[in-house]
């Protein structure tokens, strides 16, 4: 590169509208996501506390919701319409447009140009075009809560027709499943469009000496993340594509023979909800791989840093990351046991099942080797780590059980399956992303987060983390169902464990209000936070060689040249205990 | 041109570059590699999409309901016109690679052409079977037959109009290297089309 080239880069800087609006900058495009990510997430959470409000106390009156939502607390006592409403986009807007989008979207924008030392990503455009069009489906999710006739919809984040697919089934399922169809489409071709581009861009665009075994397992968690969701979301559009029909066009793909809507029989003939099933699965399963897969990854990179110690077992970790992906395909049946489907196929999906809790394992003692006789620094991102870590076990002990068809059979659809994700997907996931949050934070805005408030809202959610999920095992166990609106009135058998609930419910607004901590640290840090020096982690990936917060142009044509892996902590014979992935050989004794 | 241009332009270098990296920067090959890659994934989404549909049909067509229906012969022809349009795009791309400009876009115009008889002619398809009293929500059958082919039909709209695209902008072959490049993923994804419109047609006679 000449000199009159560099200078000449210098002045692409775009102007305002250009720069962070339409910006085809893989770090503004990053930031956009992961904000508007916590933005929905934020939504959704205010919606769970709703859910927690009527479980803890059902059909209970609070004047205050009344005066605020007239129509959805008519004399402040929570329409069972409107319950169904909140769990299903709660679901909706979690799964989908909080975690995968701030997993992917944004981190994944952010990082994967970063560390593989790429300028950018292979097609700009196309990643720009992805955030607008994750946006819209977000926008047409949230309008459905304004403009649809009988509010949003209301069969639940899976949808399972004949329920979503009949139009008078249940007020939801008028316009607002209309609304979710096209959300999802839009967020599904928004998806797609970024893992074109990451898994483009992992393959062609890495710098000098980035072999694909010297990539930070962060990377290769989001590349395995971006292929599996490229392979599984086409499932999930045609069985979206076939509902439209079956709603609009009065096709029976879904809709079996035989049933009556109000006293009335229902022309529909001879279709399968359970092939709904079918099709959701297989993108479902994979979809919460897809959420944790990268979380993984950081977990990896992030312990690794704090304990400063290698790695452990970095092959192992590829090894398993690719298992778990390839794997993630063949277990969707398990969602589906009490379907009457044949005990045999039961079986296959029973063994795929616990196959793929192998790989999971193999990754987790990685972990605690990693940890072993470590120095470990305790700071926020850590604390964050190290939670994955346990709730990541704690749900995958769950998933356990869960994976043997006869004990599924007495848990499915019960809180045991509730408490079962969210320690695994939901807690695990977000806890990654805390913590991926407090660690690349001085790259994307150049300031450190305020450690004491991070780890003020650390052990806040963590300590409630366990105490609004874990006694729900118990409710599961006794055979509580999930996604009832008023589990004393109906259900007598349930009133004795109406204090469980309560104790649930508390601990959840304890842990929605810890979010708070977390959003106004997130700003404050990012305009009065202390200043960030390039590396202040001492880590060794290479978005660590460069300034903080970074440049315009990543390297601006000077691409580095990479001289080892990224987990060269405590290298025998270096100076200090770290050696950044650009350090030659003979320069680690020396400076390093 | 020197000979040695005209052969290929598979990019030399595989994948991983020997030091483990990848071919780079403003260099030709390199571009030509990530459009590949692009490419083949955006393929194998599509893949995956009909391989949902057909595992749709497999499973609806178990239940009692599913009366076949028969299509009229003029689908054939169809198909055959289609098949025709891949044999042209070949056409139009020796033309290229022998730089005669001329021939290269009469014969793309041709596949364009092909291209647009094809969709009259399955819109054509549809009028005659809602003639013979099968609508869209007729018998899953028949829902298959029109979702599919709605579905194919809007692919090969997205091939038609790139290739519109490829027309005009090769217009004037600056850059003959790049220009055959453009010509070869276009003609990947018609002749993909081509062959998911057999596949589809197979899959919808079968059963
Ligand atoms: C050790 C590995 C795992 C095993 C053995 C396992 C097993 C299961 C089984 C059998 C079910 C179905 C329960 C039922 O509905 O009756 C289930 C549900 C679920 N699992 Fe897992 N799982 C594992 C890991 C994971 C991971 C890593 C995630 C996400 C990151 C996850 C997310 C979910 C979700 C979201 C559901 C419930 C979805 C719903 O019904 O709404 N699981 N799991
Ligand atoms: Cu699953």
């Amino acid at each position: 590169m000449t000199v009159d080239k560099q200078v000449e880069r210098h002045h692409k800087i775009p102007g305002f509208w250009q720069h962070y609006i339409f910006s085809t900058n893989h770090k503004v495009i990053g930031i956009q996501y992961l904000i508007t990510a916590f933005a929905s997430a934020l939504i959704a959470a205010g919606m769970a506390m709703l859910i927690r409000l009527e479980i803890a106390w059902p059909e209970h009156s609070w004047p205050i919701l009344g005066t605020l939502f007239p129509g959805a607390f008519p004399g402040g006592v929570m329409r069972p319409e409107v319950y169904a409403a909140l769990f299903t986009m709660h679901g909706t807007l979690m799964v989908f447009f909080f975690l995968s989008a701030a997993l992917v979207g944004g981190f994944g924008n952010f990082l994967i140009p970063l560390q593989i030392g790429a300028d950018d990503m292979a097609f700009p455009f196309l990643n720009m075009l992805s955030y607008w069009v994750y946006l819209t489906g977000l926008l047409v999710m949230l309008s459905s809560f304004f403009f649809s006739p009988g509010g949003p919809a209301s069969a639940g984040w899976t949808s399972y027709p004949p329920l979503s697919a009949l139009k008078t089934a249940i007020a939801g399922s008028d316009w607002g499943q209309s609304f979710w169809i096209v959300g999802m489409a839009f967020f599904i071709i928004s998806f797609t469009m970024g893992g074109l581009n990451f898994v483009t861009t992992v393959l062609s665009m890495r710098t000098r000496g980035m072999h694909m075994m010297r990539l930070p397992l962060t990377t290769w968690a989001l590349f395995t993340t971006a292929a599996v969701g490229i392979l599984a979301f086409p499932a999930l559009t045609a069985a979206v594509v076939m509902l439209f029909l079956d709603r609009h066009f009065g096709t029976s793909f879904f809709l079996p023979s035989g049933l009556y809507v109000a006293g009335k029989l229902l022309p529909n003939k001879g279709g399968s909800p359970l092939l709904w099933q079918h099709l959701f699965w297989f993108l479902g399963h994979p979809e919460v791989y897809i959420v944790m897969l990268p979380a993984m990854g950081f977990t990896s990179d992030i312990l690794s840093t704090f304990c400063r110690k290698p790695i452990f077992g970095y092959p192992a970790m590829v090894g398993s990351i690719l298992a778990i992906g390839s794997l993630s395909f063949i277990v969707w049946g398990h969602h589906m046991f009490v379907s009457g489907m044949n005990p045999y196929l039961g079986l296959f999906f029973d063994i795929t099942t616990l196959i793929i809790a192998v790989p999971s394992a193999i990754k987790t003692f990685n972990w605690m080797a990693t940890l072993w006789e470590a120095k470990i620094q305790l700071r926020t991102p850590m604390l964050f780590a190290l939670a994955f870590v346990s709730l990541f076990v704690t749900g995958g002990l769950s998933g356990i059980f869960l994976a043997m068809a006869p004990a599924d059979i007495q848990l499915h659809d019960t809180y045991f399956v509730i408490s079962h994700f969210h320690f695994i997907m939901a807690g695990a996931s977000l806890f990654g992303i805390f913590a991926a949050t407090n660690f690349w934070f001085p790259k994307m805005f150049g300031r450190m987060m305020n450690e004491t408030l991070g780890k003020f809202h650390f052990w806040i959610t963590f300590i409630t983390y366990y105490c609004t999920f874990f006694p729900m095992m118990f409710l599961g166990l006794h055979g509580e169902m999930r996604r009832l609106y008023d589990p004393v009135q109906y259900y007598t058998m349930f009133k004795s464990l109406q204090p469980i609930n309560v104790f649930i419910s508390i601990n959840a607004f304890a842990l929605g209000a810890a979010q708070l901590v977390f959003v106004f640290n997130f700003f404050w840090s990012m305009l009065r936070g202390e200043k960030a020096s390039a590396n202040p982690w001492n880590a060794n990936g290479l978005e660590w060689t460069l300034s903080s917060p970074l440049p315009y142009e990543n390297w601006e044509g000077n691409s580095p040249e990479v001289q080892r892996w990224p987990y060269d902590y405590s290298y025998p014979g270096a100076a200090k205990d770290y050696l950044p992935q650009v350090v030659p050989e003979q320069a680690a004794a020396g400076n390093y | 041109m020197p000979a040695s241009v005209l052969k290929s332009t598979k990019p030399p270098i595989p994948i991983d570059g020997g030091d483990g990296s990848s071919p780079r920067g403003d260099d030709f090959y390199y571009k030509e590699h990530v459009k590949w890659i692009g490419l083949w994934l955006f393929l194998s989404a599509v893949i995956m999409l009909f391989a949902a549909f057909t595992s749709a049909v497999i499973i609806r067509r178990e239940s009692g309901d599913w009366k076949p229906i028969y299509f009229p012969s003029f689908l054939l022809l169809n198909t055959m016109i289609l098949i025709i349009s891949s044999f042209t795009f070949e056409i139009s791309k020796r033309k290229l690679r022998s730089l005669q400009e001329h021939g290269y876009h009469f014969w793309l115009g041709i596949t364009v052409v092909l291209g647009f008889a094809f969709l009259g002619g399955q819109i054509y398809v549809w009028k005659l079977m809602e003639g013979q009293g099968y609508f869209l929500p007729t018998n899953p059958h028949a829902s298959f037959f029109y979702l599919l082919t709605c579905l194919h039909g809007l692919h090969l709209l997205g091939g038609i109009l790139w290739l519109v695209f490829l027309f005009f902008g090769t217009w004037q072959i600056k850059n003959f290297k790049s220009s055959l490049t453009s010509a070869r993923l276009a003609s990947t994804y018609w002749h993909f089309l081509t062959f998911l419109w057999i596949y589809l047609y197979c899959l919808l006679r079968i059963v």
